[in-house]
């Protein structure tokens, strides 16, 4: 296990080489000081984030629980979201070693499983706060490509009958009033 | 108010993906995309292949303006865009990627160079 004492390289597909880059839809995107649980493999370039924003959990905390939240599907019964202290014992039930902590350089025992923490944990962080986070990283996974779409026809005929009764109400009501 | 809610029968919205500097992302011609499909797996025959190619590309072009021409070749040479059957990535992206769509673009322009579709 990796806390924020190390910092080492992590790779995903894709970049920019002089003025042409290449995108490759589906890695996985981070934002400055986010805490998150990544899924590695190592080999001589370094740490590849495995199934691409797939590998990538982030790490909540909602009083004293910390979970780790899938990117790509938060809401999955099973796989979106997980207790931290389960997810432990899953990897020590999986691989049959706990995560350990290690300094890449010196020590990269452990290839192919890293956690990363870059954060000291922020106690005030609230179920709201977390239900908003969820809600703003639904919004981030369902945007879709460039594309032109066309949305369902949104029926008004409801609102011509509603506004033709208000109009013939208010100009009875006028008729009233000017008797 | 009511006048626009009346006249917004339709909803159309067009999302450029972008640089990293803000350009928009986009083909810089209007002319037919050329999309070579590399006829290098065994497991689908070639007419299959193309019976695939051209479904794929009549669904797009019914209902995009930019259209697509599927080109079944043998080989490739230069930035084309590409369809790929592939043994593996390498690196290994993990067991759970089947595909992988990349755009290749200019990030001074935003022009499209090329895109290309792996699939394992």
């Amino acid at each position: 296990m990796l806390r924020s004492f190390v910092n080492f390289k992590v790779l995903s597909p894709g970049g920019e080489w002089q003025e042409e880059s290449i995108k490759i839809y589906g890695t996985p995107k981070f934002q400055k000081d986010e805490k998150v649980v990544l899924f590695l493999a190592k080999n001589d370039q370094g740490y590849w984030i495995q199934n691409l924003s797939l590998g990538k959990y982030i790490l909540k905390k909602i009083g004293s629980n910390e979970i780790i939240v899938s990117s790509v599907f938060p809401y999955h019964p099973q796989m979106g979201q997980i207790s931290l202290e389960k997810f432990y014992q899953e990897v020590q039930q999986i691989k049959g070693i706990s995560l350990v902590e290690f300094m890449p350089q010196v020590n990269d025992q452990q290839e192919d499983l890293a956690v990363a923490s870059r954060l000291p944990a922020n106690n005030n962080y609230g179920i709201n706060e977390y239900e908003e986070d969820l809600k703003l990283n639904k919004e981030k996974v369902s945007r879709k490509p460039s594309q032109e779409s066309r949305e369902k026809n949104i029926s008004v005929w409801w609102l011509i009958i509603i506004l033709s009764l208000m109009g013939g109400f208010s100009s009875i009501l006028l008729k009233k009033n000017e008797r | 108010m009511l006048f626009i809610l009346l006249a917004s029968l339709n909803a159309f919205s067009l999302v450029h993906t972008k640089t990293d500097s803000g350009l928009n992302i986009y083909w810089p011609s209007s002319s037919p995309i050329e999309f070579y499909i590399l006829k290098n797996t065994s497991q689908i025959s070639d007419s299959d292949l193309q019976a695939m190619a051209n479904i794929s590309t009549g669904e797009w072009n019914a209902e995009s303006q930019l259209k697509i021409n599927p080109f079944l070749v043998t080989s490739i040479s230069g930035k084309k865009n590409t369809l790929q059957f592939i043994n593996s990535y390498s690196p290994s992206l993990g067991s759970g990627v089947v595909a992988v769509t990349s755009v290749s673009y200019s990030n001074l322009t935003g022009n499209i160079y090329s895109a290309n579709i792996s699939i394992t």
